[in-house]
């Protein structure tokens, strides 16, 4: 039974490592390549941890290969468009200004049900809402509205822009970041003192301080309320 | 670059796995093959199977095998290994009880693992397809 354990550990391990070096992509993002390749990664991952006489590299090895030769596969694709084509297919108008593109449909093997349905996840319920859709490569729909249903920006509205920053956290469950504190350019006695000043005793009863650069600051104390203050 | 470098170590890791994997399981089958035929040879020429010479002969080849099962389990289904073992075990156990067609049988099928286990594992066009 240890034996099991240690190997589901190990494996567990590798496969982390492959999705690591793979990059980061979710599931609805991901190229049909890389979809294929995490089911096979899936399967592979599962043989050798629950079957004890198949040697662990049995396992391993198929898995190493398939990051190198995704590796390469990707390398491909940035080098060469005519590939990356050929592998991942190009971005398919199918709704344009004289309407659907009933020969695109085909093409993709999609029904004007599943238009509907993805133009819909974009928040469009009619076709005459939009101007032009596009089937990305990887299977999600992009809608460009027409100008009346397009939502007002404040470019629209002649609005000024305030540039913010991101809020750091500063604290989190009771941690300093120390990164984020460096970034902050205020010195941990700071929010020492900031904290003395809120009556919290300790640093391990903060959950969360968030300060932006202009000063405003976003603290919440484990199971009490949240409190929002500039300093 | 780091994942660059990720990709090339893989590379190293896996071609130094299949270097030792053909290395180790041909030197390994080749001297099995050899030492069972050899044995196989000198039974035939002997009135009885219980020979000393030849129980001596037989037990080097189990504990060669043993020395090289452990390092072999790392690259083989631990099944297939295990046969060879156990067949290499019958074979002495029926040297000493003296039974020759028990003895011939099982170094047979010794013999016949090795180029199995070949056929199996090695690069060949029905392994790839």
């Amino acid at each position: 039974m240890i034996t099991t354990i240690i190997r589901v550990f190990i494996i567990y391990t590798v496969v982390l490592l492959v999705f690591r070096l793979m990059g980061k992509r979710q599931i609805g993002q991901m190229q049909p390549f890389e979809f294929v390749l995490t089911l096979i990664i899936a399967d592979l991952a599962t043989l050798p941890m629950s079957e004890i006489s198949i040697p662990i590299l049995n396992g391993i090895v198929p898995l190493l290969t398939l990051v190198v030769f995704h590796f390469v596969l990707t390398s491909l694709t940035r080098i060469s468009t005519k590939f990356s084509n050929f592998i991942s297919g190009k971005p398919v108008i199918v709704i344009d200004r004289s309407g659907i593109n009933y020969k695109s449909l085909k093409q993709l093997n999609i029904t004007i049900d599943d238009l509907f349905e993805a133009i819909r996840g974009q928040g469009y319920f009619s076709f005459s809402e939009v101007e032009y859709a596009i089937m990305e490569t990887t299977g999600t729909v992009s809608v460009m509205p027409k100008p009346a249903f397009s939502p007002v920006t404040k470019a629209d509205m002649q609005i000024k822009e305030q540039s913010d920053t991101l809020p750091l956290t500063i604290i989190t469950e009771g941690e300093y970041m120390q990164d984020n504190l460096n970034l902050s350019h205020k010195p941990k006695e700071f929010f020492d003192n900031l904290l003395k000043k809120l009556n919290v005793k300790s640093v391990k009863q903060v959950l969360i301080l968030t300060i932006t650069k202009g000063g405003e600051v976003f603290f919440q104390e484990k199971e009490k309320e949240c409190k929002v203050f500039n300093v | 670059m780091n994942r660059t470098l990720g990709i090339i170590l893989i590379c190293l890791f896996l071609i130094g796995l299949c270097i030792a994997d053909e290395l180790l399981v041909d030197s390994t089958l080749h001297q099995i093959k050899l030492t069972g035929n050899k044995l196989y040879a000198y039974a035939q020429q002997l009135d009885s199977v219980n020979d000393k010479q030849l129980i001596t002969e037989a037990n080097n080849l189990l504990e060669f095998w043993s020395s090289r099962e452990s390092i072999l389990s790392f690259l083989s289904n631990h099944k297939d290994i295990r046969e060879m073992g156990i067949e290499l075990t019958k074979m002495i156990a029926y040297a000493k009880q003296d039974i020759r067609e028990e003895f011939n049988a099982s170094l047979e099928l010794v013999i016949y693992y090795t180029d199995a286990f070949h056929q199996v594992m090695g690069i060949s066009f029905q392994n790839i397809f």
